[in-house]
């Protein structure tokens, strides 16, 4: 695919419109710098792409600040092999695209998409397919004047083989891998949610399987059925309170044996009772005594007390009496005593009453007398019969202790044993006996038939345990054989859900080691698509002799953790120098050259690209004038096998070029597009046809 | 082994006449070890020296030999006239503190371009060739395939680091019908 023409208004340097005639085998572009060189390179390269990231400006940036109609406006015509194809893309705030084939037309992003099969179909598999095709064609079709060195100077070596590897078509590659890396580590979480549910199932064998372990093993011989009824009726018959057990189909121990101890309780009772009974039987039955006759003696000895008492208390109220007299006597005779002593202290010759005269001598002397007076005074021995009352009393009052603690005893005894009798009675009864005479034989009857009673309902509580404990072994077994059922459907389920589980691991590990594989192939891909690229570029590199010493250029790559490097060597093989940093040695012209030798032998080597063109925006700035040559004749070269657009500012670089791309044989058309000048309506173009050699060999034919 | 002059002679002629030259008289007067050549675009003078100090002193005599041969059969605006090459070759060495002037020689385009070459180019019959490449077409190469045709190649690649080649192809098939591929690869694996 070659382009044919540009129209464009409104763009950058352009405000009016402008057609420039591209249908040649070259075209040179040339003027001036600010003429318009670049906007008209710019222009092709938006047609194509939408965008000159180069600009780094948004889309309103390719504007001219001169159109009319305040949009931009680019034409391009292409012919793909006779074909013609039309691109038009505008910019008026909003961007428009409408591409125009033989066949149809087709308009915004079903065009975008149309351009991108039809410019560089690898670009599809790009994650943003617009930026690749951007990238593709400015590292390969279109050279741009500022960023003639990117490649080799700026790029990184990662970016360098990310670069080819997009031009060679590793991208496909690359978006496979992708792809199946996404893929893979969806595949991954979906196998480790399986994996993760697959735990539970896991979690609930192990309890079973524990549980199982628990049951034990072993096989529980099937139940007597009949040796169970049978012992039914025996606790029925021992008195055991039964309802009706079988209701539930399954032999009821439980309520057997309840009623089983609640009668050997009964029955424990009342041995118990029995055996307190018979222990009361054999103490000692307390003597009762008469009480009475003791009570009507007390009675009599009590009156003979009262008797006696009473006799005392006359005797000692007779002396008691003559005590009284006797102390009246006493007072008076003291009184007298006392008077006769102050009669006698006061004796006078006369008598102080009568005032008579009297014996005083013999009244002294009878004073004295009174006063002395002992006779009379002594008091009277005591009575015999208050003592032989007292003697009395004392002896009917012995009499009278000694009966009444007889009737106490007697009263004592008669207790005792009416306590004895009743607590007979008490504990005849709770034994549900009577309190007759054969009360004893009856006792150790009753006691022997109780403790018979007991012996067996023990043996039946036992024969009972061990129903229950069948049964239990029973359920056990039962239980068993459940867990079995449900081990064996889970282990089934687990196995089956594992087997899926461990097929998706396998799968994934697959798609890894085709992942790792492909990995390689991408790297190798362009390792080798770099090997067969090599060769062209020395070729042009040498044809162009840039360095006198580093006379060679190669691509280096390396690989490192998956990941592709490319450097673009010089060496020296004279001296067995390499440089991996070309700039180290090489002057900016002869980096210029080494650009200018990558990107035509990148160019070259794409014979898949669709646009069979090389554009490149004055690249032939600061060369060495031999490089200069070198490079004219290069580009001459190209011709051969690319569409040439090449554009310069310097007039006799132009010359050079329109000599060097000269045609010399029919059908072949160098075109000259000169920028004289621009204003603002846009530049002032000027457009002819470089003239056909028509006899180009001069020395040969005129030999 | 090194070239002989006539070897060397032999070989330059060969590879220019292999791409499109064609050998011309060569005017009276010139050496015996020159040779002419013409394409459409230009014009080469082959000039072979025995000794390095032979091609310094007498190069000069070479390029008004041609010079002097383009002004006579060429009019002055005829565009070959300004496109003659000068080959200036050597099977001889060159001492070591003489080399800056081969370069010097190869950079001056006074009149003509220039093509130096010396013993220590010419170590095998192929630096004939590089040597002239600035004057010979461009060899692209053959064209790999690409895109689509990289992923037809990726079986057989990886096949060869032991990857069966079924496990690419179910995953280029999914990828190119824009199906899962791990599905495609666990079909395939379930299937065996």
């Amino acid at each position: 695919m070659r382009l044919k023409s540009i129209t464009l208004s409104g763009f950058r340097g352009f405000a009016k419109m402008e057609s420039i005639d591209l249908d040649a085998d070259a075209v040179i572009v040339s003027g001036a710098n600010g003429r318009g060189k670049t906007s008209m390179f710019d222009a092709i390269l938006w047609a194509l792409t939408g965008s000159v990231e180069r600009l780094h400006g948004d889309a309103g940036d390719i504007v001219s600040r001169y159109s009319p109609s305040g949009e931009a406006r680019v034409e391009l015509n292409l012919d793909d092999a006779g074909a013609s194809v039309r691109v038009i893309r505008r910019f008026d705030g909003e961007a428009h695209l409408s591409l125009e084939t033989s066949n149809e037309t087709v308009r915004g992003a079903s065009a975008q998409t149309a351009l991108i099969d039809l410019l560089w179909p690898e670009a599809r598999a790009a994650s943003e397919p617009d930026d690749a095709l951007s990238r593709s064609l400015t590292r390969a079709m279109y050279l741009q004047q500022d960023v003639v060195r990117e490649f080799v100077e700026a790029d990184d070596e990662q970016q360098r083989f990310s670069v080819v590897s997009e031009l060679v078509g590793v991208g496909r590659v690359t978006e496979l891998q992708r792809q199946l890396e996404t893929s893979r580590t969806a595949w991954t979480r979906a196998t480790n949610r399986i994996d993760d549910d697959l735990k539970p199932l896991r979690n609930q064998i192990m309890a079973l399987e524990e549980r199982l372990r628990r049951l034990g093993e072993g096989d529980t011989p099937a139940f007597d059925q009949r040796g169970f009824d049978a012992w039914v009726e025996e606790a029925q018959r021992l008195g055991a309170d039964i309802g009706d057990i079988r209701s539930t189909g399954i032999p009821a121990v439980e309520p057997v044996l309840a009623a089983l101890q609640a009668t050997q309780l009964s029955n424990d009772r009342a041995i118990s009772s029995l055996q307190r009974l018979r222990a009361h039987l054999i103490t000692e039955v307390p003597e009762a005594i008469a009480a009475e006759p003791l009570r009507a003696q007390v009675h009599a000895s009590e009156a003979i007390v009262a008797e006696a008492s009473t006799q005392l208390q006359i005797a000692q109220e007779s002396v008691a009496a003559e005590l009284r007299r006797q102390a009246e006597v006493r007072d008076q005779a003291e009184s007298l005593r006392a008077l006769a002593q102050l009669a006698l202290r006061h004796l006078g010759e006369r008598c102080p009453v009568c005032d008579q005269t009297y014996d005083q001598e013999a009244t002294r002397a009878r004073l004295q007398l009174q006063i002395g007076g002992q006779g009379d005074l002594e008091t009277a021995p005591p009575s015999p019969s208050v003592e032989i009352a007292a003697v009395q009393l004392e002896a009917a009052q012995r009499q009278l202790a000694a009966e009444e603690a007889a009737l106490r005893a007697a009263e004592r005894s008669e207790t005792l044993r009416a306590n004895w009798d009743e607590t007979r009675d008490a504990l005849a009864r709770e034994a549900g006996l009577a309190a007759s005479t054969s009360l004893p034989a009856d006792v150790e009857e009753a006691l022997t038939s109780r403790q018979e009673a007991d012996a067996r309902l023990r043996n039946l509580r036992g024969l009972g345990e061990q129903y229950s404990l069948q049964i239990a072994r029973l359920a056990e077994q039962n239980q068993r054989a459940e867990v079995d059922n449900q081990l064996r459907t889970l282990r089934e389920d687990l196995a089956g859900r594992e087997l899926e589980h461990d097929a998706r691991v396998v799968t994934g590990e697959l798609a890894n080691t085709l992942l790792a594989g492909l990995r390689s192939a991408s790297t190798r891909i362009v390792t080798e698509e770099l090997d067969r690229i090599g060769p062209l570029l020395q070729r042009i590199y040498a044809s162009v002799e840039p360095h006198p010493s580093f006379r060679a250029v190669r691509f280096l790559t390396s690989i490192s953790r998956g990941h592709g490097r490319v450097w673009t060597t010089v060496v020296d093989e004279a001296a067995q120098k390499v440089v991996n940093e070309p700039s180290v040695v090489l002057s900016s012209s002869q980096l210029n050259v080494l650009a200018v030798s990558t990107f035509l032998s990148l160019n070259l080597a794409i014979e898949s690209l669709p646009l069979q063109v090389v554009a490149m925006d004055d690249p032939l700035q600061s060369l060495d004038t031999v490089n200069l040559l070198g490079l004219a004749d290069l580009i001459r070269r190209v011709r051969a096998s690319r569409q040439v657009l090449v554009s310069t500012h310097d007039e006799r670089l132009a010359d050079l070029l329109s000599r060097k791309l000269r045609p010399v044989a029919s059908g072949e058309r160098t075109r000259v597009v000169k920028f004289d000048a621009w204003t603002r309506e846009g530049p002032i173009v000027e457009q002819y046809d470089v003239p056909l050699d028509a006899t180009p060999l001069k020395l040969v034919a005129a030999g | 082994m090194a070239l002989s002059n006539v070897q060397l002679i032999a070989a330059t002629g060969d590879v220019l006449t292999s791409n499109g030259y064609q050998q011309a008289d060569v005017p009276a007067g010139w050496p015996s070890q020159s040779r002419l050549y013409e394409d459409d675009y230009g014009i080469v003078a082959l000039f072979v020296y025995d000794t390095w100090l032979r091609l310094r002193s007498e190069w000069n005599v070479a390029q008004g030999h041609l010079v002097d041969l383009i002004s006579k059969r060429l009019n002055r605006p005829d565009p070959k006239a300004w496109e003659g090459y000068l080959l200036l070759f050597t099977t001889a060495s060159v001492p070591p503190d003489e080399r800056r002037e081969v370069t010097d020689l190869r950079y001056n385009t006074n009149r003509l371009r220039k093509l130096v070459a010396t013993a220590d180019d010419f170590e095998t019959i192929e630096d004939v060739h590089t040597s002239l490449l600035p004057l010979l077409p461009l060899q692209v190469g053959a064209p790999s395939s690409s895109g689509s045709g990289l992923l037809s190649r990726l079986p057989g690649l990886l096949a060869a680091d032991g990857l069966d080649s079924e496990v690419t192809e179910a995953a280029v098939n999914a990828f190119l019908r824009n199906e899962s591929m791990m599905e495609s690869l666990h079909r395939l694996h379930e299937s065996r």
